[in-house]
């Protein structure tokens, strides 16, 4: 965050008097200030960045050019510059013709300066905000690949996948996307939305694995009213909110066979029909899965009916894991840097050179979404300039974080040195086998002995951890 | 806000300088100089903590616009006053 003690205000009056007075005044209050006589050697050095400006405070009336015609002048090449009016003539017409040329405020001679010091404090606020939304808006509306915004990646592995998506973003034929949790599977949809003839219509995506079963078919076929109790009005389903556009359904691997009939007949006929009702729908929607599974050892394993596995299988796109672009590492980092950055006004210039080698050996076991944590962890938690390598988890990450805490003295993973309720202490062990996972919940579901769905639920509970992890 | 007494006698000081431009206005009817001035008497007069001069400042300029040579007079005589005045407070 911009101390205001360090802002920049450039003063105009003719007033010699005034523009000593008003300089002293906030010289001696920690600004760089910057006076003027003439408004047209202000205007000219400010254009040509000779001098640096955060608020202009001008008079009103000047000899050469008046105070109006310096805004507008000022307004052809920068339009959120704050400007602060002042003069003695005092009528509602001046000032409103003041505010409509774009000053952002108008005080009256004679001065009380330390109204003019607030005027200027909120000023240098509403510049702040503004430079840092015009920021933010241009990190995310960074024209990256294949013009997409902000899709982050140069790796062999990540341009495959996403020209890939190009490819196939005019035609119909159905998409799969392959890769592991948190690698950027909708990012990759997302692509192909995007770049298709559906942009302009809805994007819409449900996580299969983090919804119970008769919710799911609720949610994806919508219901008539009465259908069931507790039906009390007619839902619409993601099928038909997907209308022209696209309907992104993540976890695939994970929908219960039942619901897999009824995906593929949706597949084929491309009609639906709401729960407990008759008539059918047409939807224009184009679905796209992906899942983190090999669909192929599901089919055999008799978990992923066969039919629909060949259905979907038309374009396979596989997404690595981090740990195989590690090309890709580095430029995320730094976009995450500096989106954290912007987000939690820190101002941090980037990585060491130990922390850049520390992020490229990390295992990424959560992929992007670990990283993007990880970074984000550090921009809050560092005291220095640049991100160093003790900001950032390490090579054992969570059981680093954890052992502290719960290894003990005695070795073991976890010491009770106070009594704990039996809920507690499950939370805690989900919370330390997930950490130490590096936020895979595949990896984690599987130690645990659970299924994803148990441990969405799980997380759901743990409100701690649910902020550190999953979107 | 606190002024301090140097910046207030510097302010005075250089009104008198003021005092003699006005009168050479006054010799050359140049009004719209004298406009400037009383204008610019308004606006710092009361800031350094002089609101008289501000007053005086207001019918000097009012005066000029009307083009009223004895009310310009009057104005810059109770502008030496108050100068005068004041300056003698400091001393």
């Amino acid at each position: 965050m911009k101390n205001k003690n360090l802002a920049s205000l450039v003063i105009i009056d003719d007033d010699v008097d005034l523009l000593e007075l008003l300089s002293s005044f906030f010289r001696q209050r920690g600004y760089n200030v910057s006076s003027y006589v003439d408004a047209r050697v202000a205007l000219s050095e400010i254009e040509s960045k000779k001098v640096s400006a955060d608020v202009v405070i001008s008079d009103l009336k000047l000899p050469v050019m008046s105070g109006l015609d310096f805004i507008k002048r000022i307004r052809t090449f920068n339009s959120v510059l704050p400007i602060i009016l002042m003069t003695a003539e005092g009528t509602l017409e001046i000032a409103v013709e003041a505010i409509e040329a774009g000053a952002y405020d108008f005080v009256l001679k004679p001065l009380h300066v330390p109204q003019l010091l607030i005027s200027v404090q909120r000023a240098l606020f509403l510049n702040q905000v503004q430079v840092e939304n015009t920021n933010l808006k241009n990190l995310f509306n960074e024209q990256d690949f294949l013009g997409l915004k902000g899709v982050i990646g140069k790796s062999p592995g990540f341009k495959k996948a996403m020209e890939l998506a190009k490819r196939v973003s005019s035609s119909q034929a159905n998409v799969i996307i392959f890769g592991e949790s948190g690698s950027g599977k909708e990012v990759v949809a997302k692509a192909v939305h995007d770049l298709g003839d559906r942009k302009n219509g809805p994007f819409v995506a449900i996580n299969c694995s983090a919804i119970p079963e008769n919710l799911l078919e609720s949610e994806l076929f919508g219901y008539a009213k009465g259908a069931f109790t507790g039906a009390v009005g007619s839902k619409t389903g993601l099928f038909e909110e997907a209308n022209k556009g696209t309907l992104f359904l993540d976890e695939i691997g994970d929908l219960a066979l039942p619901l897999q009939a009824k995906l593929l007949r949706v597949l084929q006929e491309r009609k639906i029909k709401r729960i407990g009702e008759n008539q059918t729908r047409d939807i224009t929607a184009r679905v796209i899965c992906a899942t983190h599974k090999d669909l192929k050892k599901e089919v055999e394993k008799g978990n992923f009916r066969e039919d629909l596995y060949f259905r979907l299988n038309v374009i396979p796109i596989s997404m690595p894991p981090l740990r195989e672009r590690k090309e890709d590492i580095i430029p995320l980092s730094e976009y995450f840097l500096k989106k954290f950055s912007l987000l939690n006004n820190a101002s941090i210039k980037g990585f060491t050179k130990q922390a850049i080698k520390h992020l490229e050996s990390l295992p990424w076991k959560g992929n992007v979404r670990e990283l993007e944590n990880a970074i984000e962890r550090a921009v809050v938690l560092t005291n220095s300039e640049y991100v160093d390598v003790d900001d950032l988890p390490s090579v054992d990450y969570g059981l680093s974080e954890t052992k502290q805490e719960e290894k003990g003295a005695s070795g073991a993973i976890f010491s009770i040195n106070s009594i704990m309720s039996l809920e507690d202490m499950n939370k805690k062990y989900i919370e330390f086998i997930f950490k130490r996972n590096g936020f895979a919940k595949e990896q984690t579901a599987k130690e645990l002995g659970i299924d994803r769905k148990t441990l969405y639920r799980k997380l759901k509970e743990l409100e701690a951890v649910e902020q550190l992890t999953i979107q | 806000m606190q002024i301090s007494k140097e910046q207030k006698i510097r302010y005075l000081n250089r009104r008198i300088d003021e005092i003699k431009e006005l009168k050479e206005y006054l010799k050359t009817s140049d009004f719209e100089s004298t406009i400037m001035i009383g204008h610019r008497l308004k606006g710092n007069g009361a800031t350094f903590g002089f609101p008289l001069i501000s007053k005086i400042g207001i019918s000097l300029e009012e005066a000029a616009r009307s083009k009223d040579i004895s009310k310009i007079q009057e104005s810059i005589e109770n502008l030496s006053m108050s100068i005068e005045e004041n300056l003698k407070n400091f001393q």
